[in-house]
């Protein structure tokens, strides 16, 4: 079964907060890690689900 | 816009598309959850529910495979396009990705189709570092081509390479399903690439017999299809 949500730009902007939160990270810090290959453990997860929100927000593409 | 460009027109095709993998991954894996998309404007990103599957091995849970594809239309606004798509095995003991299977449309300075190995092997660090590699030590930085857009791994192959290759635990009857996705995935893609060079599939069908009558505006063979890395 799938289950299709229409997600608004708050609710994506919340749900980036609160996964910088968990990770206890800037959003530049996360990619700067990222770019080294220097990720450990849940960032990994953090940093897939980031660019897939940023994906969704952004309007231009 | 046409009708088949409204964004109601995508979401059938991006429910489609969520629901061949769901019906797929539940045929193969115990346990294997539901699927989401989840939609802003044309977008569409589809993974299942909490966002991995589990992989058991005699019932123990001990990894996960992240499925993820980021969805938008095609340059036609005809057929749905993955942006992205990413295929992760990591062990629930550390929870880092030990292999990747990523494909990126439009990255341009890697291969856009690649597997990245996270690993150490002595040899290959003493190579790249006397190559001066940047990050000689770590294998995930080198991403290996696999094809391009037309010809890279399915969702099907890499499934199939965890329960023979891995030898996580699979339902009962699983292979047909694996092949009868593999089927429908690589037509898609045979028709996609005829899109992408239409001269050389005209060639190779008037070789076969075929009637083939030249349009009279012909589309011209992609480059880019022909030539990106």
């Amino acid at each position: 079964m799938t289950h299709v949500h229409e997600v608004t730009r708050d609710e994506l902007e919340r749900r980036k907060r609160t996964i910088l939160d968990r990770v206890g990270m800037t959003y530049d810090q996360l990619a700067e890690r990222a770019e080294r290959y220097a990720l450990v453990g849940e960032e990994w997860s953090a940093w897939s689900e980031l660019r897939e929100i940023g994906f969704l927000l952004d309007d231009d593409s | 816009m046409t009708a088949s460009q409204q964004p109601w027109a995508l979401q059938d095709l991006a429910q489609q598309f969520a629901e061949e993998w769901d019906d797929l991954l539940k045929a193969v894996f115990p346990a294997a959850p539901d699927f989401d998309v989840e939609t802003r404007g044309s977008k569409f990103v589809v993974h299942p529910t909490g966002r991995v599957v589990p992989l058991f091995v005699q019932q123990e849970r001990l990894a996960s495979l992240e499925v993820t594809a980021s969805c938008v239309w095609d340059s036609e606004s005809r057929y749905l396009a993955v942006e992205r798509s990413q295929f992760t095995l990591a062990a629930d003991l550390d929870r880092t990705p030990i292999l990747r299977f990523d494909y990126v449309r439009n990255m341009n300075v890697r291969p856009h189709s690649h597997i990245q190995v996270h690993g150490h092997r002595g040899a290959m660090s003493h190579l790249l570092s006397r190559a001066a590699h940047p990050t000689p030590h770590d294998l995930a930085s080198l991403h290996l081509p696999t094809g391009g857009s037309r010809f890279r791994p399915c969702l099907e192959d890499v499934v199939q390479f965890l329960i023979e290759e891995c030898r996580f635990d699979c339902v009962s009857g699983w292979k047909a399903h694996i092949e009868a996705g593999r089927e429908r995935w690589r037509r898609k893609q045979v028709a996609a690439a005829v899109r992408a060079v239409p001269s050389e599939a005209a060639r190779v069908l008037s070789e076969l017999g075929y009637a083939v009558t030249m349009p009279i505006t012909p589309v011209a063979d992609s480059t880019a299809a022909l030539t990106r890395w």
